[in-house]
């Protein structure tokens, strides 16, 4: 309960820093914060609970944004419907990519999700009938949410949402078997845990997330591009996880706060961004293998 | 009770046990005891549900479990207890506890009580409640695995080396502990490399040597420890 508390003070302080001091600017950047919070705390089910690294989360993103883009293109669905059905491809996809992957274990299995993820991206960049090939799909905003700052209310809403959703996911009985595999699977199953069935579950409400986020980021850009979902993208979400600390609530948010907004912060940043998170990456796995929200709560501990 | 009939096991084409055949009444305690590598991991396995036999039935309480899966055995009734290491280190002392009583997730009430109950009978685990599993002691961690496969009101534990690692003291405090559970009624079946704490506690004991039984007999006034120790050491023929 104190946990949503937060996220309410926290989704209310942005709210309010963004409008209140910041321009169109910062708004812009508040929106990809919310996106990419979403993002990795999605990734952090399926990574930090379960003990599964994959490098396949921005796929599932680049699946809920064209999703959307070819609805609205070939249907004229609107948003409300896109949103949702982003959410369903992107996790049906999530859980046919388990059931291969989840034979594999370790490294193996981080492979198999980098493998998925570059199939997902030549798929989006070479079928040019379907998906648009490099020039993509051109997005129409949210009718009632044009505007950038009731758009970014929009998002942050949904963004709220998704992380109750995860706080109550993570603390179910679901929750703990996905960290008694993580510890020990065999132990686990001895205990009387289908661990293949919790572990695809896992997986398909993990990309469910990332799909609607996908929806959000196409939205918000107005357009679907392949160049968005690389496996730079996935590694910049797995960057997050790790910096925030994985298999802690707060972890990823913080991850993902500071990785979105330090590199726009420092504008010299941007050009050397993914050189700077892969900088980060090792600092923090030397460091702090924690994560910040694991050296926090030693501090606190002490 | 527990039964096994001519059970073969193995990985892919090598095979590692050859008709193993034996039962454990109801309410009785039987160990399988053997040197490294005689087949005493695999028949564990094999019982557990995580290796899957090519031949032979398992039946406990008449209804056969062999080939339903590890995770269907719990609810069968057949618990796991594996070595005293295996605990789930992220989790709390009291989430390991409860993380036992998987299957019954709509009996509150039963698991509230029954989470009393091994904290009655494990004090020490009470002490330490909310603790990560990961920093208890070896006797520690063997008591919340007996007391996590509690949770799951099995009918019979099968239990993997208890007395491995730990210091004699505590291996007695470990056996105290299984004498107190059977005489609440529970079948156990004790995989061992130390013979005296098997002798102690175990009504039938079998020895496995190249994954066959190589000796089973009572325990009892007229079972000589020699011929026990030359089976197990090799040197003895059935």
């Amino acid at each position: 309960m104190r946990a949503i508390f937060l996220i309410l003070v926290a989704a209310a302080t942005l709210a309010i820093v963004s409008t209140v001091f910041g321009g169109g600017y910062a708004i812009n950047i508040a929106i990809v914060v919310c996106i990419y919070v979403i993002l990795a705390s999605s990734l952090d089910i399926v990574m930090g609970w379960t003990g599964l690294f994959s490098f396949a989360h921005a796929a599932f993103l680049g699946i809920g944004a064209y999703t959307a883009a070819i609805l609205g293109r070939d249907f004229g669905t609107t948003f409300w419907l896109n949103l949702p059905l982003g959410m369903i491809v992107a996790g049906l996809f999530g859980f046919l990519l388990g059931l291969p992957l989840l034979r594999a274990q370790g490294h193996f299995l981080a492979i198999m999700t980098i493998a998925f993820q570059t199939i997902v991206y030549l798929v989006l960049s070479q079928w040019t009938d379907f998906t648009g090939g490099q020039y993509g799909i051109e997005v129409e905003p949210v009718a009632g949410f044009t505007t950038l700052s009731s758009y970014f209310y929009l998002v942050l809403v949904i963004a709220v949402i998704c992380l109750i959703a995860i706080r109550f996911l993570t603390q179910s009985r679901l929750g703990d078997a996905l960290q008694a595999i993580r510890d020990d699977e065999t132990l686990a199953r001895t205990i009387g845990m289908n661990t293949k069935a919790v572990k695809l579950v896992a997986l398909a409400i993990s990309s469910a997330f990332a799909g609607g986020a996908g929806v959000l980021l196409a939205y918000h850009i107005r357009g679907v591009t392949p160049d968005d979902y690389t496996v730079l993208a996935s590694a910049s979400i797995v960057a997050m996880v790790v910096l925030g600390g994985r298999g802690r609530f707060w972890g990823p948010v913080l991850g993902a706060v500071l990785l979105t907004a330090l590199p726009e912060m420092l504008s010299i940043l941007t050009d050397y961004k993914h050189i700077f998170y892969g900088g980060v990456l090792i600092l923090v796995t030397m460091f702090a293998p924690q994560g910040l929200a694991g050296k926090f709560s030693r501090w606190r501990a002490r | 009770m527990l039964e096994c009939k001519s059970i073969d096991a193995g990985y892919g084409k090598v095979q590692i046990l050859y008709g193993l055949d034996f039962t454990v009444p109801k309410g009785g305690l039987s160990a399988i005891l053997g040197g490294n590598g005689t087949g005493k991991s695999t028949a564990l396995k094999t019982l557990a549900g995580l290796v899957k036999p090519t031949r032979g039935e398992i039946l406990l309480d008449g209804k056969r479990i062999d080939g339903k899966g590890a995770h269907a055995m719990a609810a069968a009734g057949l618990c796991l207890v594996p070595q005293g290491k295996e605990v789930l280190g992220g989790l709390s002392v009291h989430e390991n506890i409860t993380v036992g009583a998987y299957h019954r997730r709509k009996d509150k009430p039963g698991i509230a009580e029954d989470v009393e109950m091994v904290y009655a009978e494990f004090p020490r685990l009470k002490a330490r409640y909310k603790a990560p599993a990961g920093l208890l002691s070896g006797g520690e961690r063997q008591m919340l695995s007996l007391g996590r496969a509690l949770m799951a009101r099995p009918s019979m534990l099968l239990l993997d080396e208890p007395s491995a690692a730990l210091a004699p003291k505590v291996v007695g405090e470990i056996s105290d502990i299984i004498r107190k559970l059977r005489a609440r009624g529970l079948t156990m079946l004790l995989v061992e490399q130390n013979v005296s704490m098997a002798l102690e506690l175990a009504d039938e004991v079998h020895i496995l040597r190249e994954g066959r039984f190589a000796y089973s007999r009572k325990n009892g006034p007229d079972l000589k420890v020699e011929e026990l120790r030359e089976f197990y050491l090799g040197k003895g023929q059935s």
